[in-house]
C-alpha cells in the first residue's frame, strides 16, 4: 500500500477528499514526458483507486450528506480550475472516466450544474469532452442533459444568467449540450415538445455564434466520431411549429405563439450556422439524407392528421426542410451522392413544393447528365 | 417572509458572489450547533434560489433546521421551562423564511417544483414523525386523531403540512399521480407515524387521494403481478397495497361514500375498457378486500349487486383465455375469493343470496346467465363450503379463528332457515351444509333455533327430511341438540294459535313415524322419540285442546313415544280426563270412517294409559260419568233436557198454588210425572237427533273401549318401546278369553253404577228385601228405572260386565231397584202379554241376563228370561218375584266360590214350573232345558 494510501486511510470526510484532489492534481500535472514509461500504469492504478474511495466513496457505507456533497463539488470544481490546463482531462477521466456508473454520472451531473452556476469553463471543458467520448445520444449524457433543463430551464422561470452566458464560457460544451437536448425532446410530437425557455436559450445561443454548432466538429481532428446539434435542430425547426399548433389547432396560446417565432429564428440560424460551417473547412458530413427523410416523413404523418386549412403551415415546413437541405448540400455537409435515391423519396413522398423540387432536379438528376 | 420577496431579482449574481455564498454556506454547516444562525440561512436560501447544484445541501439544512426546531418543541412541552424560547423563536423565523421561499417556488413554478418540495417534505414529515415519536415513546394505541392534535401543535410540522399540501394543492389538478405515488411510498417506509400526514391530507383532497391513491395502487400492482405469477404472493410485493390499504382506512370515517364511488368506479372502468383491465383490477380489488374488512364491505355489499348477469358474462369473456394460461393464478384467485367470503360481514346475506343465484339460471334484462358461470359459482359454493367446514371444526382447536361470514349469516338464520325450506336441488344441499356451518359455529342456542323453526315451518316431508340430516350433522357439535329442540318447539307450542300447533304436532308424529319405521336403520342419530318420551308430560294440555286434529294428533304422538310406567297421579288424571273428553268429541263425529280410526287411536291411548288400576279406575270412572253427561247422553241415544225443566220450577212454589186453587190429591203423578199444573203438557224432549246407525256404534265403541280399559293388564309393564303394534294383535286374544278384570276395578265399577244411578245411599246394600218392602221403595225405584230409561247405554254397560260377579254383586242395589220397578210394571200392568210391553220385557231379559251371566242366579233361574216373552205380565211378575225370592234368600256375594255353589231350591223353581205347566204349549219346548237335568238329578 502506498504512502498516500495509508495517510487517506485515517482522514475524515473533508481532509481525505482534499488530500487526495490534490494528490491527483500532483500526479497528473508533472510533464508527460517525466514519467517513466512502464510505471504510468501502476500510478494510474493508485489514481483511480484513490478516487473511488475518496471522491465518489464507492466503498463507503454512508453516502455522504447532501451537504458533504456539496463540499465535494466545490473542491472538484476548485481544484480542476486551480490545475493546469494540460491535465485537467486526465484528472477528470481518473475520477469520471471509465464505465458510467450511477454514483459517477451523479457527482458530474451535480458538478456539471455547479460548475455551470459558478462558470467553472475548466469542468465545462472537461464534461464536453467526457460527453463527446460517451455520445452525446447516449444514457448518461442524455440524464445528465436532462437534469440541468430540469435545473436551469424549468425549476427557475427568470432567465439565469449563468445559463446564458453558457457559450461564451465552454462553447464546445453548450455545444454538446444542444446535441442532448434535441435528443432529449426530439419535438416530434406533442409528449417531446421541449421547454419554452431552453428554446429561447438555444436559439439565442446560436444565433449569437453560428459556429457555436460546429465546435463539436473541430474536434474531429482529436476524436474519430463525433456528433453535431444540426439533425435534432432541424428537426426542430422543420416540425416545431407543426407539432406546436397540431395538437390544439383551435387556439394558439401566446407562449406558444413566441416559441413558433423563436423557431423561425433558429432556423434563420441554423441556415446561417451550416454556412458558417462551409467556412471553417472542416468537410465533415453533418447529415445522412436518411435523417431527412424520417423528418420528411414524420412530416407527413402530421399532414395526415392536420385540418385541411393548415395547408400553409405544411408548406412552410416543407420550405424549411428544401432551404436546410439545400444549403446544407451547398455547404457540403450534406454530400448528395450518398443520398440521391433519399432525395427523390422526399420530393415524391411530400406535397409539391417548388423549393425542393428544384433541389431534387438539380441535386438528384445530376450525376444522370454527367453520365 | 422577508427572503421570499427578493426573489424577484434573484439570479442576478455573479459566479463569483455565489461560489463565496456556498463557501460561507459550507463553512458555515462544517461548525456543528449555529443551525440558527441568520447569515448561514440567508445563504441556505441564497443557494437554494441561485444554485440547482445546491438544493440537496440546502434542503438537507433545512431537515436539520426542522429537526431541531421539533426537538425544541417537544423539550418545550416535556420540561416545560422557557429557556428555549428564544431559540425557538428564532428557528421558527429561519423555517417560516424557508417554507416562505418554498412556497414561492411552487407558487410561480407548480409543475416543476411542487414534486421536488412535495417529496422533501413528506419524507422530512415521516423522518420526524418516527423519530419523535420513537423517542417520545407514544404508544400504539395512541389514535390518530391525537397524533394530528400533537403534530398539528407542533408548529415545525404545521409548517411542513402546510407545504405538503401547497404541493398536493399544486400537483392536484396537473399531475396527480406523482404525488400519491411519494404519498404512498413515504407512508410505505414511515407506517405507522406517518398516518397522521396521510390522514390530513388525504381529508384536505378526498376524492383525489381516494382515486388517485387506488389508481397507484393499481399500477403497483399490475406491476408486480406481472413479474411474479403467484396472487398470494403480492401482499408482500406489494407494500403500497398496505398503505394504500391504510390511508383508504383513515378516510373511510368521513369519506366511506367517495371509496365507495371509487371502488366501484375503478370496477366499471375495468370493464368498459377493452384490454386486459379486469384481469388485474379484480385481483387487485380482492387484495384490497382481503387487507381491509372495510373494502371488503364495500365489495360485498356494492360490487355484489353490480355483477348482474350480463356483467357476469363479460367478465367470463375476459377472463376466458387468462384463465387459460395461468392455471395456477386462477387457482390462488378462488381461493382469495373464498377466503373473502368468509370474511365477509355485513353483506354476507348478499353475498350468499347472490351466490345462490348464479348458480340458478335466472334471467335478469333478457340476460342469461350462462351454464358456465352457474358452474363456477357452484364450484366457488362448494369451496366456500369446504373452507368453512374446516374452519369450524378447526374453530375450536385454534380459538381465535374468527368466521365473520358465520357471524353474519347468525342472525339470519331464520331467513336462511325459511330459504332452505323453499328451496330444491342443488341449493338444498348448500344451505344445509351452511346452516350446520353457522350452527355450530354459534353459540349452543343458534342450533336449536333452526332445528325448531325448521320443525315448526315444514310443511312437507322433504322439508322434514332436512331436520332430520340437519339434526345428525348438528349432533357432531352437539350431543344435546335435540334435547334443547325440543324445548324450544314446546315453548313455541304454548305460545302458537292452534293452525300452529297443528302443524308443530304434526310434524313431531311424522318424524317419530319414521323413526319407528327405521329403527334398525344404522342412520345414527339420536331420537326424537328418546327426548319427547322425556317431555311427554308437556304434551299433556293438548290432548284437551279445542281443535279435535289437534288432540288426535297428541294423543298420536304419545301413541308413538313411550309413556313411563309411573306417573304421577295428577298428570294421569289429567291424561284420563283429556282423553275421556276427546272419545267423546270423537263420537260427535258423523264421519264412521273417521270416527272408527280415531277410536281405534283412543283404544291405544287406552292400552298404554292403563298400566295400572287406578289408571283404569279413573279411566272408567270417567267413561261412565261422562255416558251420562247431558252434552254425551245424545251420542248414546239418551234422553236430554229432563232437567231444565225442573231448574226452572221451584216446586215449593208451584205446590204453594195448587194449594191456593185445588185441593187434588197430592200424589205422584199429579207433581211429576203428567207435567207441571199450569205448564201445560210436558215439553217432548227432543230426542235421536242422531241416527240409530249413529248411536249403535258410538255404543259399540264405547263398550269397546270400556273393555279395553277394564282388562287387566296381565302384559308386563316395561314392553312400552317395542311396538305400538302388538296391542292390536293382543287384543282378539284377551277377548276370547272374556274380560277379566281386578277385583278392585270390578267393586269400583259396580259402586260407580250405584252412585250413578240411585238417589242416594239408603237401601243401596247388597241384599234384596221382603217383596212387601217394595212398596216403599217404589219413587226410588222409578228413579233408577228412569236413568236406565233415559241412558239405554247402562244396559249395554250393565251387560258388558254382567260376566263378573262381583260387579253384579256391587250393582245390587241397581239391579233391586230395577226388578222392583219391572215388578210393579208387570204386577199392574193389563196387557194380554208382556210382549206388548217391550220396553219393560228387554229390561228384565237383561236383568235376569245379567244376574245369571254373574251365576248370582242359578240355573233354572237363570233361564226365566226366556220365558218372559212367552207370558203375560202377571206370569212375568210372577217370574220376576221367584228371583226376587231366591236373590232374597241368597243376597249377592263377592266370594265366586260360594257363588259357584250356589243351586235352586225347590221353593224358587216351584213357581216357575207351575207357570211352564200352565203354559206347557208355549213353552214346552223349553221345559226340558229348566228341568231335565233336574229331574234326573231327582230321580
Amino acid at each position: 500500500m502506498t504512502q498516500i494510501m495509508k495517510r487517506l486511510q485515517y482522514l475524515e470526510f473533508p481532509e481525505c477528499s482534499i488530500q487526495a484532489l490534490e494528490y491527483l492534481v500532483l500526479t497528473h500535472s508533472s510533464q508527460p514526458g517525466t514519467v517513466i514509461p512502464g510505471f504510468g500504469g501502476h500510478e494510474e492504478e493508485i489514481s483511480i483507486e484513490i478516487s473511488q474511495n475518496y471522491i465518489l466513496f464507492q466503498n463507503r457505507k454512508g453516502k455522504l450528506s447532501a451537504v458533504q456533497e456539496l463540499n465535494l463539488l466545490e473542491m472538484l470544481c476548485h481544484s480542476l480550475q486551480t490545475a493546469p490546463e494540460g491535465s485537467r482531462y486526465t484528472i477528470f477521466k481518473v475520477i469520471f472516466g471509465g464505465k458510467p456508473e450511477e454514483c459517477k454520472t451523479l457527482l458530474l451531473t451535480s458538478l456539471v450544474s455547479m460548475a455551470l452556476s459558478t462558470s467553472c469553463g475548466a469542468v465545462l471543458d472537461c464534461a464536453a469532452l467526457w460527453m463527446q467520448e460517451h455520445d452525446c445520444y447516449s444514457k448518461p449524457v442524455c440524464d445528465l442533459s436532462r437534469t440541468l433543463v430540469e435545473d436551469y430551464c424549468i425549476l427557475f422561470s427568470d432567465v439565469n444568467p449563468a445559463f446564458q452566458r453558457l457559450p461564451s464560457v465552454s462553447p464546445l460544451f453548450t455545444c454538446n449540450l444542444i446535441t442532448a437536448v434535441t435528443t432529449i425532446y426530439p419535438f416530434r410530437d406533442k409528449k417531446t415538445i421541449p421547454p419554452a425557455s431552453l428554446l429561447e436559450y438555444l436559439t439565442e445561443w446560436i444565433s449569437d455564434d453560428y459556429c457555436l454548432c460546429s465546435e463539436s466538429v473541430r474536434l474531429v481532428r482529436i476524436q474519430a466520431h463525433f456528433s453535431c446539434p444540426f439533425p435534432g435542430l432541424v428537426n426542430w425547426c422543420v416540425l416545431g411549429p407543426l407539432v406546436l399548433q397540431c395538437e390544439n389547432s383551435n387556439e394558439i396560446s401566446v407562449s406558444e405563439n413566441t416559441s413558433i417565432v423563436t423557431l423561425s429564428k433558429l432556423h434563420l440560424s441554423v441556415l446561417q450556422s451550416l454556412q458558417a460551417y462551409r467556412s471553417m473547412e472542416l468537410s465533415q458530413e453533418l447529415f445522412l439524407m436518411s435523417t431527412m427523410l424520417v423528418v420528411a416523413q414524420t412530416l407527413l404523418g402530421h399532414q395526415k392528421q392536420k385540418h385541411p386549412t393548415d395547408k400553409d403551415l405544411i408548406h412552410s415546413a416543407i420550405d424549411r426542410l428544401g432551404q436546410v437541405i439545400q444549403v446544407a448540400l451547398e455547404t457540403g455537409s450534406l454530400k448528395v451522392e450518398r443520398g440521391r435515391s433519399e432525395l427523390r423519396k422526399i420530393n415524391k413522398l411530400l406535397p409539391h413544393n417548388r423549393l425542393l423540387s428544384m433541389v431534387s432536379r438539380k441535386y438528384a438528376a445530376e450525376p444522370m447528365d454527367v453520365s | 417572509m422577508a427572503a421570499a420577496t427578493e426573489n424577484a431579482n434573484c439570479s442576478t449574481f455573479s459566479p463569483e458572489e455565489i461560489l463565496s455564498e456556498v463557501r460561507c454556506f459550507l463553512r458555515a454547516t462544517s461548525c456543528e450547533g449555529k443551525l440558527g444562525n441568520e447569515s448561514l440561512t440567508h445563504s441556505a436560501l441564497f443557494l437554494l434560489k441561485n444554485l440547482p447544484a445546491a438544493r440537496q445541501a440546502v434542503l438537507e439544512h433545512l431537515c436539520n433546521v426542522f429537526d431541531e426546531a421539533v426537538y425544541n418543541h417537544i423539550l418545550q412541552l416535556e420540561v416545560d421551562n422557557s429557556n428555549t424560547g428564544e431559540t425557538a423563536a428564532g428557528l421558527d423565523l429561519i423555517l417560516q423564511d424557508g417554507c416562505g421561499v418554498l412556497l414561492n417556488f411552487i407558487k410561480t413554478n407548480p409543475a416543476g417544483w411542487a414534486p421536488i418540495i412535495s417529496s422533501w417534505s413528506l419524507e422530512l414529515l415521516g423522518q420526524l414523525s418516527r423519530k419523535y415519536s420513537e423517542q417520545r415513546g407514544v404508544s400504539h394505541d395512541t389514535s390518530l386523531n391525537q397524533f394530528l392534535q400533537m403534530w398539528m401543535t407542533c408548529k415545525p410540522t404545521k409548517l411542513l403540512i402546510e407545504v405538503s399540501t401547497e404541493c398536493f394543492a399544486a400537483m392536484v389538478g396537473g399531475n396527480p399521480d406523482i404525488c400519491v405515488n411519494t404519498l404512498l411510498e413515504v407512508s410505505v417506509k414511515y407506517s405507522p407515524h406517518f398516518d397522521w400526514v396521510v390522514a390530513h391530507i388525504g381529508s384536505c383532497f378526498p376524492t383525489t387521494i381516494i382515486t388517485r391513491v387506488l389508481m397507484c395502487g393499481l399500477k403497483d400492482f399490475r406491476q408486480h403481478s406481472n413479474r411474479g405469477a403467484d396472487i398470494e404472493m403480492t401482499e408482500n410485493k406489494t407494500p403500497k397495497m398496505a398503505s394504500v390499504v391504510g390511508i383508504l382506512g383513515h378516510l373511510a370515517n368521513k369519506h366511506g361514500q367517495d371509496i365507495r364511488n371509487a371502488l366501484m368506479k375503478l370496477f366499471e372502468d375495468s370493464l368498459q375498457t377493452e384490454n386486459e383491465a379486469p384481469m388485474t383490477t379484480i385481483p387487485f380489488l380482492l387484495q384490497l378486500a382481503n387487507m381491509s374488512p372495510m373494502l371488503l364491505q364495500v365489495l360485498a355489499t356494492d360490487l355484489v349487486t353490480s355483477l348482474t348477469p350480463c356483467v357476469l358474462n363479460t367478465l367470463y369473456q375476459r377472463f376466458l383465455c387468462w384463465k387459460k394460461n395461468n392455471q395456477q393464478e386462477y387457482d390462488s384467485l378462488l381461493s382469495l375469493v373464498v377466503h373473502l367470503m368468509m370474511k365477509v360481514d355485513i353483506g354476507a346475506h348478499q353475498v350468499l343470496q347472490f351466490l345462490l343465484d348464479t348458480t340458478t339460471r335466472g334471467e335478469v334484462n333478457n340476460e342469461r346467465r350462462t351454464y358456465t358461470i352457474q358452474r363456477f359459482s357452484s364450484e366457488v359454493h362448494n369451496q366456500l363450503l369446504f373452507e368453512l367446514q374446516k374452519a369450524v371444526f378447526t374453530l375450536h382447536r385454534d380459538q381465535q379463528n374468527d368466521i365473520p361470514f358465520l357471524t353474519a349469516l347468525h342472525s339470519r338464520t331464520l331467513e336462511l332457515t325459511t330459504l332452505l325450506l323453499g328451496s330444491q336441488g342443488e341449493r338444498v344441499e348448500w344451505l344445509l351444509q351452511l346452516m350446520a356451518d353457522i350452527a355450530l359455529y354459534s353459540e349452543e342456542d343458534c342450533a336449536p333455533d333452526i332445528l325448531s323453526h325448521l320443525l315448526v315451518t315444514a310443511t312437507n316431508e322433504m322439508q322434514l327430511k332436512l331436520f332430520v340430516r340437519l339434526q345428525s350433522r348438528l349432533e357432531l357439535g352437539y350431543p344435546w341438540i335435540l334435547e334443547n329442540t325440543i324445548q324450544r318447539i314446546l315453548s313455541e307450542l304454548q305460545s302458537s294459535p292452534a293452525h300452529r300447533q297443528n302443524k308443530i304436532l304434526g310434524n313431531i308424529k311424522v318424524l317419530l313415524k319414521w323413526e319407528q319405521l327405521c329403527t334398525k336403520s344404522t342412520h345414527s342419530r339420536s331420537t326424537l322419540r328418546q327426548c319427547i318420551t322425556s317431555h311427554w308430560q308437556e304434551f299433556t294440555p293438548l290432548m284437551a285442546h279445542s281443535d279435535l286434529n289437534l288432540a288426535v294428533t297428541t294423543m298420536k304422538i304419545f301413541n308413538l313415544i313411550s309413556i313411563p310406567p309411573t306417573v304421577s297421579t295428577d298428570i294421569n288424571l289429567h291424561m284420563c280426563g283429556s282423553l275421556v273428553e276427546l272419545f267423546y268429541r270423537i263420537l260427535q263425529l258423523q264421519d264412521d270412517r273417521k270416527t272408527l280410526k280415531l277410536v281405534y287411536i283412543c283404544r291405544q291411548h287406552v292400552q298404554r294409559l292403563c298400566r295400572h288400576i287406578y289408571a283404569q279406575c279413573m279411566l272408567i270412572r270417567f267413561l261412565i260419568e261422562s255416558v251420562m253427561a247431558e252434552e254425551n247422553c245424545q251420542l248414546f241415544g239418551g234422553k236430554v233436557g229432563r232437567n231444565n225443566q225442573k231448574d226452572s220450577v221451584s216446586l215449593y212454589e208451584s205446590n204453594q198454588k195448587h194449594e191456593q186453587s185445588l185441593t187434588l190429591l197430592r200424589s205422584h203423578s199429579s207433581v211429576f210425572h203428567a207435567g207441571i199444573i199450569g205448564h201445560g203438557l210436558k215439553h217432548t224432549v227432543k230426542q235421536n237427533i242422531l241416527n240409530n246407525d249413529q248411536i249403535s256404534r258410538n255404543r259399540q265403541c264405547l263398550l269397546e273401549l270400556l273393555w279395553m280399559s277394564s282388562q287387566e293388564q296381565s302384559v308386563p309393564i316395561n314392553r312400552d318401546s317395542d311396538s305400538t303394534m302388538d296391542i292390536d294383535r293382543s287384543s282378539p286374544k284377551t277377548r276370547q278369553r272374556g274380560l277379566k278384570m281386578s277385583g278392585d276395578l270390578c267393586r269400583m265399577v259396580g259402586g260407580l253404577v250405584v252412585e250413578l244411578t240411585t238417589p242416594d245411599v239408603l237401601y243401596n246394600n247388597r241384599f234384596w228385601p221382603e217383596e212387601d218392602s217394595l212398596r216403599v221403595t217404589v219413587e226410588r225405584d222409578l228413579f233408577v228405572w228412569k236413568k236406565f230409561e233415559d241412558n239405554p247405554v247402562l244396559w249395554d254397560i250393565m251387560e258388558m260386565y254382567a260376566s263378573n260377579c262381583l260387579v253384579m254383586c256391587r250393582a245390587s242395589p241397581v239391579l233391586k231397584c230395577l226388578t222392583a220397578t219391572l215388578m210393579n210394571h208387570f204386577e199392574a200392568s193389563r196387557e194380554k202379554s208382556a210382549r206388548n210391553s217391550p220396553k219393560h220385557a228387554q229390561a228384565a231379559c237383561i236383568l235376569v241376563k245379567c244376574l245369571a251371566k254373574s251365576q248370582l242366579l242359578p240355573p233354572p233361574l237363570c233361564y226365566v228370561s226366556e220365558l218372559f216373552l212367552l207370558a203375560t205380565p202377571y206370569e212375568v211378575y210372577l217370574l220376576l218375584l221367584a228371583v226376587w225370592r231366591y236373590m232374597k234368600e241368597n243376597p249377592p256375594t263377592e266370594d265366586p266360590e260360594e257363588v259357584k255353589r250356589r243351586v235352586a231350591e225347590e221353593q224358587h223353581v216351584q213357581l216357575v214350573r207351575s207357570i211352564m205347566h200352565n203354559n206347557i204349549d208355549k213353552m214346552g219346548q223349553l221345559y226340558p232345558r229348566f228341568f231335565s237335568s233336574k229331574e234326573t238329578n231327582m230321580k
